[in-house]
């Protein structure tokens, strides 16, 4: 295997090349709460708490979760452990989540960090320990699909969520980034078109090192993507995977109560997170039959109501790179990082991966129209 | 040959969705996940298993249409990953049609790569036009090869699966 000579932010190279070993440790078996509970005295030990109640959490495609009651310091509480397991449908890095999750303390609601464990000295693998936050991501009883995919809300959810979900996303756009603590994260700040090739060096990294079959349309896309680098003179914190499915809400009264799954947080373009939401795959139709971004608000909605409340100008043709740019990333997701690890038994969730990646061809058909509309021009 | 296929996934269905998830521990929601994907993933199979020699050949068929016609325009690389196009089409056999669709996909691939290297401009745009042609025609197949997952949004778009693979004389 080369050695990379791509523009990768450093810790996520080092991420990524870690990846390159760990994967040859497996098969991987999920842990048992035992295991676990093993583990998390090993990290919390030295408080003297106790730890009870052990339970495995569903969801976390990407990381095993657990719950758990720990009775410590801070009095009787219950806690999450996130964790990766040997190869997950991201390779992320626990250090940076934990970074940004501190940062966005009082700006966005999010879990608080409690316990690191960076380089799994404590729990086998890297993991963090947070609070517990309270919330659904779906409202009861509505439908949704696995990850958070496909859920749907009717107008009275809608009309709760979607100006929450905007603000967030402001909150976190709005956070001064030359200011805040997050030593593990590269500024893009070489040339303008950084940001942007960033992106397209760090994804076509991992469709190298993860390829299980070649598709020319994934080769068109990056030589496109090389030839029209957007410029970004205002970098933001980029949520990375800022959409519905990974954030809570009371379902009683709405309010939304944590802003989660940070892994893919760096600096970079504001367009990014908001094409993120512009996927068909993060799409739901409503009873209307209108399709909304995210379950939550039309393209045009969405578009306007960030331009008119965050004072940004939205580029269309920027917004149609990272379209572009997002649906690669998910394809290369869901057709060589999620098929790896479930080819390897690296996952605890491998049935669910190989089924995620039956949805890479949605990706792959818009990512198409927008290159073929793009190429058109 | 009996019990068939058709038999053992329809009963492995049954058993799952009657039996085995309602027995499961309702607050162990991995297991019933993972269950509930089980089924799914057994339904998919159900669907497609006596039918994909035929699919892959669609695909292939696509996808050698989509590559005939161009002459090697530029340097060595271009060159060199057509050669490797022409040798894959030429190898053909009547058996493995899924792994020579893969291999053919791989060359393809390949060519896309070596033609940005030192290809003809004029070239690499047919080439480029004639591949996202290809990739909107196989895109919407292979959305509706797998329409029982649920993932897509537009259902009505896709094609009923005994379309995408017909039948074809032995």
């Amino acid at each position: 295997m080369t050695a990379p000579t791509r523009d990768i932010e450093p810790r996520i190279l080092e991420i990524l090349m870690e990846k390159r070993t760990r994967r040859t440790q497996g098969p991987y078996s999920p842990r048992t709460t035992q295991q676990v509970e093993s583990a998390l005295l090993s990290l919390l030990g030295d408080e003297g708490g106790t730890i009870s109640d052990v339970r495995r959490m569903s969801g976390g495609a990407s990381k095993e979760q657990f719950i758990f009651a720990y009775d410590g310091p801070r009095g009787p509480e219950r806690l999450v452990l996130r964790m990766d397991p040997l190869e997950g449908l991201i390779e992320t890095c626990r250090r940076r989540e934990a970074q940004v999750l501190r940062a966005m303390s009082g700006i966005v609601p999010a879990p608080e960090v409690l316990y690191v464990d960076s380089d799994g000295s404590h729990l086998g693998l890297p993991g963090l320990v947070t609070s517990f936050v309270t919330g659904v991501a779906k409202p009861p009883q509505a439908a949704a699909s696995v990850s958070g995919l496909r859920t749907s809300f009717d107008e009275q959810w809608r009309a709760r969520l979607a100006p929450q979900f905007m603000a967030n996303l402001i909150a976190i756009h709005g956070v001064d980034i030359r200011r805040v603590d997050l030593p593990d994260f590269a500024m893009p700040d070489a040339h303008a078109r950084q940001p942007a090739l960033r992106q397209v060096d760090w994804w076509s990294q991992v469709w190298e090192d993860d390829l299980i079959d070649a598709i020319p349309i994934m080769a068109i896309a990056e030589s496109w993507f090389r030839e029209n680098l957007p410029s970004c003179d205002d970098p933001v914190l980029v949520h990375g995977d800022y959409r519905t499915g990974n954030y809570l809400f009371d379902p009683q009264d709405g309010q939304v109560t944590a802003v989660l799954d940070w892994e893919l947080a760096h600096f970079g373009d504001f367009h990014e997170d908001l094409a993120w939401n512009l996927q068909p795959i993060f799409a739901d139709s409503g009873e209307d039959g209108v399709d909304y971004v995210s379950s939550l608000m039309r393209r045009e909605d969405f578009l306007e109501r960030y331009e008119r409340q965050s004072g940004r100008i939205v580029n269309q043709k920027t917004i149609r790179f990272y379209d572009a740019l997002n649906a690669w990333k998910c394809i290369i997701i869901d057709l060589s990082s999620c098929l790896t690890a479930a080819r390897d038994g690296n996952n605890h969730q491998d049935i669910l991966l190989s089924w995620l990646a039956t949805s890479a061809y949605i990706n792959i058909d818009h990512m198409t129209e927008v290159l073929e509309e793009a190429m058109a021009v | 040959m009996t019990p068939d296929i058709d038999l053992r996934l329809s009963t492995m269905i049954r058993a799952l969705d009657q039996v085995i998830m309602p027995a499961l521990d309702p607050n162990n929601s991995l297991a019933r996940e993972q269950a509930g994907l089980l089924a799914g993933h057994l339904r998919l199979l159900a669907a497609q298993w006596n039918r994909t020699e035929n699919y892959a050949r669609t695909c292939l068929d696509d996808l050698v249409q989509s590559l005939e016609g161009f002459e090697p325009a530029g340097g060595p690389h271009t060159a060199k990953a057509f050669d490797a196009v022409a040798r894959t089409i030429a190898a053909r056999s009547p058996n493995g049609i899924e792994q020579q669709y893969k291999q053919l996909s791989a060359v393809a691939d390949a060519l896309v790569r070596a033609v940005d290297i030192d290809g003809d401009a004029a070239l690499r745009q047919q080439l480029h036009r004639a591949l996202l042609a290809f990739s909107r025609r196989q895109a919407l197949r292979d959305r509706s090869w797998f329409a029982l997952s649920g993932f897509d949004l537009k259902p009505d778009e896709l094609i009923p699966i005994e379309k995408l693979a017909p039948e074809r004389p032995l």
